[in-house]
């Protein structure tokens, strides 16, 4: 999907980020400090930056102008909550401003809300013989067209972009069906059963013991 | 009530309170001073009355008409001088004339006995009389009674009074109004001080008394005195609490990252069906970041215990010491490539052996993670300074910028950031330090060049 640069000094975290982004198909790239950073938006072609504040050589504030020459889109990722780094971070034309500690999912969301901005997200997805195409909300098998209810298109993208990640039901709840929903988790059951049945993917949507569901493609195209 | 006004009453009150007394005994005394004089004239005046009535006038006349026609001609004629003569014959009125005073019959004047002259001060009609009566030899039967008004002393006794009394409130506005600021400028101080605790309680700690030239200057001073106590103190207070609240501050940074990490790497573990290396890889991290917690737990205790515990002293053998360190530090010196020079001059220092190696141990690590790569080496030394212990550690390491000497003994402070999180330091040891080298009431001195290495000095205190 995208290629990200994660600038981050503390390599646990940057690791972290990086599993997670493998996880759900994006490349990652590492730098631990600003030259190793500036060195990578030169050689690749990199369309997002999660950028820390506090890094060795020059520091996220004033390292931003040269992603944003370079038209990357940065997102801060920082311990520096306060009101006024934020809306320093914000002021200098960053697209996000995440502070730690940070959920993993809401931070592959706030990626996806950027990529989608610059147009540099996944158009489709295809994972055998299903192919979906989430700009036109197609879904199709075989080359036939399946019919997926508005609801089950919402769930089923949810499981796309966090593919690989179990997502509890409320999660789901959350996500597919806003926050607002007050439905209960057996109504994702339900929604699952008939995506698992309609794409023939019993295989495919695992159900996570006691957790929740996960959409597993290890080798997707 | 306020002082101010106690003292302007009082004021007034003692004033007002001895005039309006002396003035009193004053009119009095003079008023009676009158009426003794008054008397005394009027008995002289009686006795020559009465000299002149007996050569006059013959009692034994038996003509009533006669008698009564004489004593009216000799009656009138003192009538013209103010005096009054009344004749009383056995207690009966026999001539009155024009007097306005009538006396009652069973008066002492009427019965004063043969040779007795009797005086006395009656009032009538608002005026006063004085009386002095005889029953005179030369007339046995007859009472002779003097009458001359003196309402003149007793209406200067009522004017005094008025005088008095306007004075007295003439007096008492003026004195108000001098007792009013009088009162002000004796209390003036005090209300200074009033003004200068209120603005002190207020938080206003640089409130200062100026000085006077009064009992109240030493107060003053107390006072000024107080307030810069005050102000030290809360100063100090204050700066305690924000170094206070950066130490935690920097704490919850510390312990975030690590937490945020472990969180991060579980739920990775707990929702993706990650492949082996990758499992592999956040355990290790996980396992990483939970030494790390462990460390800075460490090193609180460490802090901890450091700073509320007292050194137990006891004379140790610095060899020893020396040696036990060399044997822990080695499999890391050999790790570096690095070389430990022990060179001790000394035989024992009076110390506490557990918190001095853990300091020494501070010392050795800091140095090590200042190392190059090749050719590193520490000097590890003791040796006698102006009759005073010292133990030192040495290092060729890179040094510490002259801009951060300053910064390094803060808790959580590291000069470069991420080389000492890769060997796991956490940026503690030197606060440690500090407050083991307080509890020996030694001095501790770092040195530094940047490029040629850093000198750690512990100074005990002489023997």
């Amino acid at each position: 999907m995208a290629n990200i640069l994660i600038v981050e000094d503390e390599q646990a975290i940057s690791d972290l980020i990086m599993l997670n982004f493998t996880m759900v198909g994006h490349k990652a790239y590492q730098a631990y400090d600003s030259f190793a950073a500036l060195e990578l938006i030169k050689q690749n072609q990199i369309d997002l930056c999660l950028l820390d504040i506090m890094i060795p050589g020059q520091d996220g504030f004033s390292l931003i102008d040269n992603f944003l020459s370079a038209n990357v889109p940065v997102i801060y990722l920082t311990a520096k909550g306060s009101l006024t780094d934020r809306v320093r971070g914000l002021k200098l034309g960053a697209e996000d401003y995440i502070t730690k500690p940070f959920e993993t999912l809401e931070l592959l969301a706030r990626i996806e809300v950027v990529l989608r901005r610059r147009g540099k997200h996944a158009n489709s997805f295809k994972y055998k013989d299903v192919e979906i195409d989430l700009a036109q909300r197609l879904v199709r098998k075989n080359g036939s067209t399946i019919e997926l209810t508005a609801q089950e298109f919402a769930l089923l993208e949810t499981l796309i972009q966090n593919r690989n990640l179990a997502l509890t039901r409320n999660k789901l709840l959350e996500t597919a069906w806003g926050y607002d929903y007050m439905g209960e988790s057996r109504t994702v059951d339900m929604h699952i059963q008939r995506l698992r049945r309609k794409l023939g993917w019993e295989d495919v949507i695992k159900t996570v013991y006691k957790y929740g569901y996960r959409l597993e493609v290890t080798d997707e195209a | 009530m306020k002082l101010r006004i106690k003292i302007f009453i009082s004021i007034l009150i003692v004033t007002l309170t001895t005039l309006s007394i002396s003035s009193y005994y004053l009119i009095n005394k003079s008023h009676l001073d009158n009426i003794m004089r008054e008397q005394d004239r009027s008995v002289n005046e009686f006795d020559f009355v009465l000299t002149s009535l007996d050569n006059s006038i013959d009692f034994s006349i038996e003509s009533s008409q006669t008698l009564k026609e004489l004593l009216s001609r000799f009656a009138g004629y003192y009538a013209l001088r103010g005096i009054d003569l009344l004749i009383y014959r056995k207690g009966v009125p026999y001539y009155i004339g024009k007097a306005s005073v009538s006396i009652p019959v069973n008066s002492m004047l009427l019965n004063t006995g043969r040779y007795k002259k009797y005086a006395q001060i009656i009032s009538k009609n608002g005026c006063h009389y004085i009386l002095v009566s005889a029953n005179p030899s030369f007339a046995p039967n007859y009472t002779i009674v003097y009458s001359r008004d003196i309402s003149e002393i007793y209406h200067s006794r009522t004017n005094s009074i008025y005088m008095t009394v306007a004075m007295a409130l003439i007096l008492f506005i003026l004195l108000s109004f001098l007792s009013f600021f009088y009162s002000r400028w004796i209390t003036r101080p005090i209300e200074r001080l009033q003004e200068g605790a209120a603005a002190i309680s207020q938080g206003e700690y640089g409130h200062r008394i100026p000085p006077t030239n009064d009992e109240f200057n030493s107060l003053a001073h107390a006072f000024n005195h107080m307030a810069d106590a005050v102000r030290s103190r809360s100063e100090e207070l204050e700066k305690r609490a924000n170094d206070l609240q950066e130490f935690i501050d920097d704490l919850s940074h510390e312990m975030n990252t690590p937490l945020t990490s472990i969180q991060g790497y579980s739920e990775f573990l707990q929702n993706t069906n990650a492949s082996p290396e990758h499992r592999q890889m956040a355990l290790a991290a996980i396992k990483q970041e939970t030494k790390r917690l462990r460390d800075i737990y460490e090193k609180l205790m460490q802090l901890t215990i450091s700073r509320v515990h007292e050194a137990s002293l006891q004379p140790t053998n610095i060899s020893v010491l020396f040696n036990e360190l060399a044997d822990s530090f080695r499999p890391q010196l050999e790790k570096q490539n690095a070389h430990l020079h022990i060179n001790n001059e000394l035989d024992m220092i009076l110390m506490d052996s557990s918190f001095i190696y853990i300091l020494l141990s501070n010392f050795i690590r800091n140095s090590l993670q200042a190392l190059p790569e090749n050719g590193g080496s520490i000097g590890l030394s003791a040796y006698m300074t102006d009759k005073r212990p010292v133990i030192e550690v040495t290092d060729n390491g890179y040094g510490i910028p002259k801009d951060k000497i300053e910064a390094i003994v803060k808790p959580f402070y590291r000069v470069d950031k991420s080389r000492s999180r890769k060997t796991g330091g956490v940026g503690l040891g030197l606060s440690i330090c500090k407050n083991i080298a307080k509890l020996h009431k030694a001095d501790f001195i770092i040195e530094s060049e940047e490029g040629k290495g850093t000198y750690a000095k512990l100074i005990f205190p002489s023997l």
